[in-house]
């Protein structure tokens, strides 16, 4: 979608619009905790908003995704089960989302809606409730941190669509970008805070990102030629396994991860009364394709980590997806302990190709 | 099936259970209003307070009641086997793609089984047979542990009558077995088929799958299309939302579980699946 208006507003009147949007539904907004860092939190006094900081610790899926859902829930009455769904989905407005995470959510929606199959009627019920009722007022980044990478995955500094409204600080005022319908319509509702922007401030904008590409730090990942290789499958094997030596099996990866979005089900209760949950799974745990029996598909580390980087940066994913699994937000590069992160992966993927010992041993399709 | 239920079981009672042989039981269920399925397809079995599995349909659309044939294996699975009749249990589905078969008419059919694999190709097999007179040739080879193992045994002179040429195999026989000894794969030298006008479905643990459909395909010379295989993985969700049955960028429970060999073919990771 093109964008629809170009609007300014003060920052005074920007916080009257979140207070009153606060009022209404459920505001989620960075908020400095844990001695510094930003977490994404419901906020009910907006003064309580953090604007200095780069990126949240994690990424806001867990309003979409809840790290651990009920699904359903059952109880035995006189003999009969009676089975009743679920479906948690309060009106929600998440302020101060970064471009990465905007089109991780974009990324998991193509996914949820069954979109990715062409099974627009096997669309999940709870992900797309919430997501129907999810505003996102996204800020554009202006100061990457050394761990962003996001130019490498078309996936910011600044956005073209996929947000409700984006805001770029233009120092006294914020340029507001407005990407949608539900966008549009916030704009009207708070019109005497808005204002329409001059041409120079659009221009001022288009000034902004070409400066903030400049100011990328030192982890590219450079998706184009990777993804032509995992497409190939012609990756030496060492280079899985020395990944899946050093890996530690945590899931810190996949639980930041904006592209991550695997679940598993547990029943909680006896078979008199309880109910059914969705919690965040990884592909990196052993137990991830294990059968009934335990027989497992992919035993050992590396084999997961192949799997996982498949999923990634696979063209065969592209293809089905949009684009690629990753939107270079950087955590992984964060919470790796085992220094097997993306931009890590990847140099080593590429890396495996110049060197003489992995080449022998290369397959050749 | 209606998008709101996608998560919600039906409830419905067992009607019967059949012991098959040691550890695999067969579970008859009334079909739930407005219930129909293909050759092929798997419903969630769900057990409230254990969990919910996968298990594939082996009665025909045909017939008027579901059965699933359930092995004792895992942690859900052993807490079905305890269910006796007239307990409840729910059922989600009928999920995932099924058998192409309709477009084989004419065709001589060949169904290459190992183990448990029987169950899923039973549902194709009896429909087959309800319309005996569309086909040509149909031919069962299926092959087990012992002779102990061999799923169905009530039924295989059924089949017989019904014009089924069965060849059955044993990894180990005993001292009353006489029939062939050896993996489902030593079969194809006993069997001569047109290969041009023949399909051949095969399912079974995931080494039998490869090394049956590159046998079939290479060693036999059934068109690669034509040698259709069922997968296994486990499906949490069945709808292609938790992501655990994913090999390559297919979704068994979605884009499966059946499969041509083409496609499984190029699935990464197909040369050292197991």
């Amino acid at each position: 979608m093109p964008i629809l208006a170009y609007k300014k507003i003060s920052k005074e009147n920007l916080l009257k619009m979140l207070e009153e949007i606060a009022k209404e539904e459920e505001l989620i907004a960075p908020v400095e905790m844990y001695g510094g860092e930003a977490l994404f939190q419901p906020v009910k006094d907006v003064s309580d908003i953090t604007f200095n900081y780069v990126n949240t610790l994690f990424p806001p899926k867990q309003f979409l995704l809840p790290r651990f859902e009920k699904i359903l829930t059952y109880k035995k009455e006189d003999g009969e089960l009676k089975v009743e769904e679920v479906i948690e989905a309060p009106k929600r407005t998440i302020f101060g989302i970064r471009s990465c995470d905007v089109e991780g959510i974009r990324y998991s929606e193509y996914f949820y809606s069954g979109k990715m199959f062409g099974r627009e009627d096997l669309a999940d019920p709870h992900f797309m409730a919430r997501r129907n009722n999810l505003t996102l007022i996204s800020v554009s980044c202006q100061n990457p941190a050394p761990t962003c990478f996001c130019v490498c995955c078309d996936a910011g500094p600044f956005l073209e669509d996929g947000f409700d409204l984006q805001l770029t600080d233009l120092g006294e005022n914020w340029l507001c970008e407005v990407g949608s319908e539900k966008g549009m319509a916030l704009v009207e509702k708070f019109s005497s805070l808005f204002e329409d922007a001059k041409e120079e401030e659009i221009k001022r904008r288009k000034e902004l990102e070409d400066e903030v590409l400049g100011k990328f730090g030192p982890y590219p990942a450079f998706s184009g030629a990777t993804l032509r290789r995992v497409t190939e499958g012609n990756i030496p094997r060492q280079v899985w396994e020395s990944l899946g030596e050093r890996c530690i099996v945590c899931g810190g990866w996949q639980f930041l991860c904006p592209c991550c979005f695997c679940y598993t089900v547990v029943d909680i209760g006896d078979e008199n009364e309880g109910y059914r949950a969705r919690i965040w799974d990884s592909c990196h745990y052993e137990g991830y394709s294990r059968l009934a029996g335990g027989p497992n598909p992919r035993k050992s580390r590396d084999r997961r980590r192949e799997r996982c980087i498949f999923h990634k940066f696979s063209w065969q994913y592209v293809e089905r997806m949009g684009r690629h699994g990753c939107v270079g937000c950087g955590r992984c590069v964060i919470t790796c302990m085992g220094y097997v992160h993306m931009p890590q992966t990847v140099w080593e993927i590429r890396s495996a190709f110049r060197e003489e010992s992995y080449k022998k041993e290369a397959k050749v399709k | 099936m209606k998008q709101e239920a996608l998560f919600l079981p039906t409830i419905v009672p067992i009607k019967e259970i059949r012991q098959e042989i040691p550890l695999v039981a067969t579970f008859r269920l009334p079909k739930p209003e407005g219930f129909t399925h293909k050759p092929g397809q798997f419903l969630e079995v769900s057990l409230f307070g254990k969990g919910e599995v996968p298990i594939s349909i082996s009665s025909p659309p045909s017939y008027e009641d579901i059965l699933l044939t359930i092995r004792n294996t895992g942690y859900v699975t052993s807490a079905i086997h305890t269910l006796k009749k007239e307990d409840k249990i729910g059922i989600r589905g009928p999920l995932g793609n099924s058998f192409p078969y309709e477009e084989y008419k004419g065709y001589d059919i060949l169904f290459v089984g190992g183990g448990i694999g029987l169950a899923p190709l039973r549902s194709l097999l009896w429909e087959m047979l309800y319309h005996r007179g569309d086909f040509g040739r149909i031919i069962l080879l299926y092959g087990a542990r012992t002779p102990s193992d061999l799923l169905y045994p009530w039924q295989y002179e059924e089949f017989e009558r019904k014009g089924v040429e069965v060849l059955l195999t044993v990894d180990r026989g005993d001292e009353k077995w006489t029939g062939n000894v050896g993996v489902v794969t030593t079969l194809f030298d006993k069997i001569k088929i047109e290969p041009e006008r023949t399909v051949a479905y095969v399912c079974g643990p995931g080494i039998m799958i490869k090394f049956a459909l590159r046998d079939l395909a290479e060693k036999v010379g059934i068109p690669a299309n034509n040698c259709i295989a069922t997968l296994e993985r486990h499906m949490k969700c069945g709808v292609g939302k938790c992501g655990h049955c994913v090999i390559g960028e297919k979704y068994v429970c979605i884009d499966g579980p059946v499969f041509r060999y083409p496609e499984i073919r190029m699935l990464e990771g197909y040369d050292d699946p197991w």
